[in-house]
């Protein structure tokens, strides 16, 4: 157990076309990663025409994969040559950083999780980003997601993916903090600068935030590797 | 290219190019056509497509969003008398203006039109609204079915065999391309607000009630009424020699559909208004989208019927009599089976039922699965109707036995499965069953000196039917696979699997 506790872990996450999605799964199991999560999201429209025109969001798959840290950057380097996130509109893969875990999970990554990816990798060209990212999430009501994307493209943002879900809290939440009788919400993921971050958040506060129609709240996540952006 | 763009155009093209290639190796090796009826033909294939594309796009926009809006705002009723009313009035409208009703009131002469279709759309609604009241109260929709459908079989035998026949077709019939995206959003709408085990499973089924509906006023009406010989006028290829005569056909048939799905789609947008008004669900933006979307579905509708009615139904008809008229006829069976098989992909519901079911499973019953089974089910049935025309059985031995295996089926196999089941059935037989299916067989029982209202009618009964015991079959495979996984998996468990372990205190 000793040993296991020092190994770190990380969570990645994949956003890609259910395409690419299809091939990063299959890669992931050739390569023995045993706990693959996978859910529907729509990447979000281009501009606000394309948006209204219903040419906007296309079909997103996001796989989640919990992984030993020393695999994160092999993964995301070979997703990002294999799939070739740095393609316009194709995908984008980042980690998060885990801080605690079931045993079993611990127990199955220490075990037998990546050696082949291991062997295959130094050769891959650096795909990973230089620069520092954070990954904002706001949390708006259902239909306001194009709002928010409206806000942060005048910052320079480029896309952004939504997941729709359902707010569960409890009655005080809605009472006492007054947030929306209206339970479902869309969650807008956006990877950006961490230069950027403070801004991005303010801004999205300003135009979606409690105040507005979208009711929204924001809320920001560290990333530790990234590429396709 | 736009990716959204590119996504819908090859998915229209998959879905109408396959059927269009058929009909043209039919025409080269087994019945040679005229030149000019090929052109109408390849015209209409064209309308379909862009059509297609159009009305996905213009559904997915309008149709889901208000539907998913009217669940929710459903399953927040407090009062269970509002809910049953709400259903009730929903099915109702939503009926009333389906354009395939207006078809098959025609096919019925010896009831006058209006009464059909009020019967009709009555039956519709008060099933929506029990579909409804079944999801609130939890009764299970195997239970229910299994209630609904020997009612019916029962009642079956107490109706002259004329109305037989049309009367399983209608369940079919009316839950069309305007009514289906919509019942299915609502589904899906209702089930959103849920979190419990169940709520996935209670996204479908409301269309396989909706379908019990007319099927049940038809019937009744059969006691009422003395059945007489069907008016059904096939319509024979237009001759046409110049591009000039192909574009005329086509622009006296247009403004009829526009006016037809004009009104079908005018009682949704209204509905949409009213429910606005009363909830203020939705912002400026999304009201903008819808109305956008509303456009896209009137102009993919107007442009996939008119295509699949003047282009489609004559060359179905013609085909029909001409394979008929074969002295090796039996090859209609595997014809039959091999345009069934591709022609499901072009009905415009499919897609969103596929869809539908993909998402709310998470990828677990994915689009591919959904087609295979749709296609060779409706290959199956497509094949019975042609054996059905060539021999003159009756129905009843097709759709009792038919619906005792997918009624066996619906109490083993997962609940999800029984639902997407029952759903596709409605699903399946749409526009293109009545354009192309019907007249098809229609052709064949006028060449072979049948009778039109108990052999060649039926056809839509039979699309209806078999995809139902199709995907309920996929759940069984479904089932054993993963009750096999769950067996290998338990064995490995160690007793201290669900401890924590905080990776911070390690360091």
């Amino acid at each position: 157990m000793e040993k296991e506790k020092k190994v770190s872990f990380q969570l990645l996450v994949l956003i890609a076309t259910p395409k690419l999605a299809d091939q990063a799964a299959e890669m992931f199991r050739k390569g023995a990663l045993p706990l693959q999560y996978r859910f529907h999201a729509e990447g979000t429209a281009t501009s606000e025409i394309m948006d209204l025109l219903g040419l906007g969001n296309i079909d997103k798959s996001v796989l989640i994969s919990m992984i030993p840290k020393n695999l994160s950057e092999i993964l995301i380097n070979k997703l990002n040559s294999e799939l070739q996130l740095n393609r316009a509109n194709s995908g984008i893969a980042f980690t998060v950083p885990l801080n605690g875990a079931n045993n079993l999970i611990l127990r199955i990554l220490a075990r037998n999780t990546g050696k082949e990816l291991l062997n295959i990798a130094g050769k891959e060209e650096n795909g990973m980003s230089e620069t520092k990212y954070t990954l904002v999430a706001a949390i708006v009501n259902r239909g306001f997601s194009e709002e928010v994307m409206e806000v942060v493209r005048a910052e320079g943002v480029k896309g952004g993916t939504v997941i729709r879900s359902r707010r569960i809290g409890n009655k005080e939440a809605t009472s006492f903090w007054g947030l929306s009788v209206q339970d479902e919400k869309e969650i807008v993921l956006i990877l950006v600068e961490s230069s950027n971050k403070v801004n991005l958040m303010k801004c999205i506060g300003e135009k979606c935030g409690m105040h507005s129609e979208a009711q929204g709240i924001v809320m920001s996540l560290p990333i530790d590797s990234v590429a396709g952006i | 290219m736009n990716l959204k763009l590119k996504e819908k155009i090859r998915e229209s093209l998959s879905a109408v190019l396959p059927i269009t290639g058929i009909v043209l190796m039919i025409s080269i090796f087994l019945i040679p056509m005229e030149l000019g009826s090929i052109v109408m033909f390849l015209t209409g294939a064209m309308m379909l497509i862009v059509g297609m594309g159009f009305f996905q796009l213009g559904a997915e926009m309008s149709m889901t969003p208000i539907g998913e809006g009217v669940g929710v705002q459903i399953s927040k009723l407090k009062k269970l008398i509002t809910v049953l009313l709400t259903g009730f009035i929903m099915g109702v409208i939503i009926t009333i203006s389906e354009p395939d009703l207006q078809i098959l009131a025609n096919q019925v002469p010896s009831v006058p039109n209006m009464v059909l279709i009020i019967t009709v759309a009555l039956g519709v609604g008060l099933f929506l609204a029990l579909a409804l009241v079944r999801i609130r109260y939890k009764i299970s929709l195997s239970v229910l079915l299994i209630i609904c459908y020997t009612a019916l079989i029962l009642r079956s035998f107490f109706v002259p065999k004329e109305f037989l026949a049309v009367a399983f077709d209608s369940g079919g019939v009316t839950t069309g391309p305007m009514t289906v995206p919509f019942i299915m959003a609502v589904g899906v709408g209702l089930a959103s607000v849920r979190s419990d085990k169940n709520s996935a499973d209670d996204s479908f089924g409301l269309v396989a009630l909706s379908s019990i509906g007319p099927i049940l006023a038809v019937l009744i009406l059969g006691c009422f009424y003395k059945p007489t010989q069907a008016a059904y006028v096939l319509e024979d290829v237009e001759t046409v020699v110049t591009t000039q005569d192909v574009a005329r056909v086509f622009a006296q048939g247009l403004p009829l559909y526009a006016r037809e799905v004009l009104v079908a789609l005018l009682p949704i947008i209204v509905v949409f208004f009213i429910f606005q008004m009363l909830t203020g669900r939705y912002h400026k933006r999304q009201i903008q989208r819808i109305l956008i979307g509303f456009l896209y579905t009137y102009i993919g509708l107007v442009l996939f019927l008119c295509g699949a009615n003047v282009g489609f139904a004559p060359v179905g008809a013609y085909l029909g009599k001409k394979l008929a008229g074969l002295s090796f006829n039996w090859i209609l069976l595997p014809i039959g089976a091999l345009i069934g098989y591709y022609i499901v992909k072009a009905e415009p519901a499919i897609q969103v039922l596929n869809h539908q079911a993909e998402t709310v499973t998470d990828g677990a019953i994915s689009v591919k699965m959904m087609d295979r089974c749709m296609s060779i089910g409706v290959a199956a049935s497509v094949a019975l109707a042609m054996l059905r025309v060539l021999t003159g059985v009756s129905i009843h031995w097709f759709v009792i036995p038919g619906y005792f295996i997918a009624l066996i089926l619906s109490r083993i196999v997962p609940d999800i499965f029984i639902g997407i089941g029952f759903d596709s059935g409605g699903v399946a037989s749409g526009p293109m069953t009545s354009t192309f299916l019907l007249p098809l067989s229609i052709g064949v029982c006028e060449a072979l000196g049948g009778n039109l209202m108990t052999d060649a009618f039926g056809v839509v009964a039979l699309v209806a039917l078999t995809p139902l015991i199709a995907i309920q079959l996929m759940g069984l495979v479904y089932k054993r696979k993963t009750a096999k996984r769950t067996q290998t998996e338990r064995a490995v468990i160690a007793d201290d699997c669900d401890m924590i372990i905080d990776l911070e205190e390690g360091e």
